[in-house]
């Protein structure tokens, strides 16, 4: 059995964009090398708030396994967690080699390969002298992306990958993600896109079913699960194609 | 940095807000404003020198005499005091304010102007606070 990396046992808290768990508390177990998606609006970027000690819990626990640990008094535990924003979150006076670099600059720790951090997130070498402004959405993305990892974190939170990303390059974002989890990492994936979500999990939440279901393929609806092997059908031709 | 969720991504990190954006902001105007005194002093012994040399002919070496001797190290203590501090605490105020916007850009031009107007305050306030303890401990010199 794969090592466990998170475990959330009934939870329900408050964040400043609001409650979670309140009707349905949420219960999951992510081990490593595993995706676990969170399919909603806000609701995931609650449950990752609370994830990273910003918010109260009023019932319930979250357990980290070995390799990250919390602690109430000092933020710089978070630095064992890689979180990639939604949209924003690049520091605008920094270039992107440095906004990867932070972090690991910052907390004085080792960082993995910067190369290859930024060539597994697909970073043009011409871009990564210039500052978040003077680059599109797409390299933006693959920034936070890159940033995520740089402290080689056992635990990814994702917060809407596909956010920026156009349709045709989620291959991608299907092909770092797996990257990923051969690396040994639990990825956590909050998204509205329904498909993309689908085709990339292990198991899922849903907000009116916070418990995490692992045999959502058979519960959920035909056209949602049809949509999302199909997209990852595409996704796989396409690396296949690239490589 | 706030409307950006650059603050968001630094806390993310791990990377105390305090120390990665407020410190240095505040030593950087701490600093600066120090620096701008400095000028400000120069260009207004100049000014005065100028000035002196309207209706008559007054050598420099006698105005910088005058002014050395009358120069005393708690005046250096005090000047470099109350610059530091004041160019300080108007950056740590404007770093509260900034930090105080919650997300939408909306916001940005009305703490700007918050801002503004209390650093302004503080500014006059500190200077005259500053002034009055240097006055009280030095007293009046004629």
């Amino acid at each position: 059995m794969s090592q466990i990396i998170l475990e959330v046992r009934n939870l329900e808290g408050e964040t400043p964009l609001g409650k979670i768990g309140k009707d349905s508390p949420v219960n999951f177990i992510l081990r490593e090398s595993e995706t676990g998606v969170f399919l909603g609006g806000k609701e995931p970027s609650q449950l990752w708030r609370l994830l990273l000690g910003k918010g109260s819990i009023s019932n319930g626990s979250i357990e980290f396994g070995s390799g990250i640990k919390m602690d109430d008094e000092n933020i710089q535990w978070r630095s064992q967690i890689g979180f990639v924003h939604r949209d924003k979150g690049l520091i605008s006076n920094l270039t992107l080699l440095e906004n990867v670099l932070l972090p690991a600059n910052y907390h004085g720790l080792n960082s993995t390969s910067i190369e290859q951090v930024m060539d597994d997130a697909l970073i043009k070498k011409e871009n990564w002298d210039k500052r978040p402004s003077e680059v599109g959405w797409k390299s933006r993305k693959k920034t936070l992306l890159a940033r995520s990892v740089i402290l080689n974190p056992k635990l990814l939170i994702l917060d809407d990958p596909t956010e920026l990303y156009p349709y045709t390059d989620y291959h991608e974002l299907y092909t770092w993600i797996e990257k990923q989890k051969k690396n040994a990492r639990g990825i956590l994936i909050g998204t509205e896109n329904t498909p993309f979500g689908l085709a990339m999990a292990n198991w899922i939440l849903q907000p009116e079913n916070t418990n995490m279901e692992t045999e959502f393929k058979i519960h959920l609806n035909k056209d949602w699960i049809d949509s999302a092997q199909h997209l990852k059908k595409s996704m796989i031709k396409q690396v296949g194609i690239n490589l | 940095m706030k409307v950006q969720q650059e603050i968001d991504a630094l806390e993310t990190m791990g990377i105390p807000t305090y120390q990665y954006i407020v410190l240095p902001r505040m030593m950087a105007g701490g600093l600066s404003f120090f620096c701008m005194a400095v000028i400000f002093l120069i260009t207004a012994l100049f000014g005065s020198w100028i000035g002196a040399n309207f209706n008559t002919t007054f050598p420099l070496e006698v105005l910088m005499d005058t002014f050395s001797a009358a120069l005393t190290p708690t005046d250096i203590f005090f000047f470099f005091l109350k610059n530091t501090f004041i160019g300080s605490f108007i950056f740590r105020l404007a770093c509260a304010r900034g930090l105080s916007l919650k997300k939408a850009p909306f916001e940005v031009p009305i703490v700007t102007n918050k801002s503004v107007v209390d650093s302004l305050m503080a500014g006059i306030f500190l200077q005259i606070s500053f002034s009055l303890i240097f006055y009280a401990i030095v007293g009046f010199r004629f």
